[in-house]
């Protein structure tokens, strides 16, 4: 009988500025996808959703943070999740909310601003849920 | 049972506590384990971080009314912290270490602050 899959949600936290955390999060999630689980949400909270930000330009020679997410996001689909209170606080907004609030849009377009009712989701659904 | 531990003190916008509000809105039954300096979050004399902010203390005190009414507190830490119980929001217990132990054994899934 086929093992059943195991499914994650990663919670992050951390700003982007802090480059590894990003880079152990992503790591971590090629390989929860390599062992043939399944990833179902990664939540961006708190300075976490400064992750999504298509405004960032990065120093010379580094990447923007969300470059490896963009990757994922391209080659599995992983949803990619900034909490919309968190993100809005910190002038992370997709192009619904750029038009309620009259501003520019900043989100990166493979990532989603939602509700905590995701974590709420993930806390039923996922196995494990990692925060980082 | 979902546990949030938080660790870490008091942020700006309370968002470890938005997070546990939410969770217990959707009824997820959350619980909440406050360590090391989180439990500056239940200390009634912290005051708002920011003006018109709210203090942790009264956001906490909206638990009771989702139905999450304990709040429990590393008896250790509080006692590194130089607070007393009596010091916290009214809702808290004094846990040991071994009954941290078991808490965390028997929550579904830990989220970490």
């Amino acid at each position: 009988m086929a093992e059943r899959k195991l499914r994650y949600t990663l919670i992050l936290t951390h700003s982007p500025a802090q480059q590894e955390n990003n880079l152990t999060a992503q790591k971590l999630v090629a390989e929860i996808l390599a062992a043939g689980d399944q990833i179902d949400r990664v939540f961006f909270y708190q300075d976490a959703c400064f992750v999504g930000l298509a405004s960032q330009v990065p120093g010379q020679g580094l990447e923007s943070s969300f470059a490896g997410w963009q990757q994922l996001f391209e080659q599995h689909q992983i949803p990619l999740q900034v909490c919309i209170a968190n993100g809005l606080r910190r002038g992370v907004l997709d192009d619904a909310e750029a038009q309620r609030y009259q501003a520019a849009a900043t989100l990166h377009s493979c990532f989603s601003l939602v509700g905590l009712g995701e974590l709420a989701e993930a806390s039923q659904q996922s196995d494990r849920i990692i925060t980082l | 049972m979902t546990l949030l531990i938080i660790s870490t003190p008091p942020t700006l916008d309370l968002e470890p506590i938005e997070l546990i509000l939410a969770l217990a809105a959707f009824e997820q039954d959350p619980a909440l384990l406050l360590l090391g300096q989180g439990i500056h979050y239940a200390n009634r004399l912290q005051l708002a971080k920011k003006s018109a902010g709210k203090s942790p203390a009264k956001v906490l005190a909206a638990l009771p009314m989702y139905d999450c009414e304990e709040i429990f507190v590393s008896a250790q830490d509080l006692k590194d912290q130089g607070l007393e119980l009596e010091d916290l929001h009214d809702h808290c217990t004094a846990i040991d270490d071994n009954t941290i132990k078991q808490l965390i054994n028997q929550a579904k899934h830990c989220v970490n602050f």
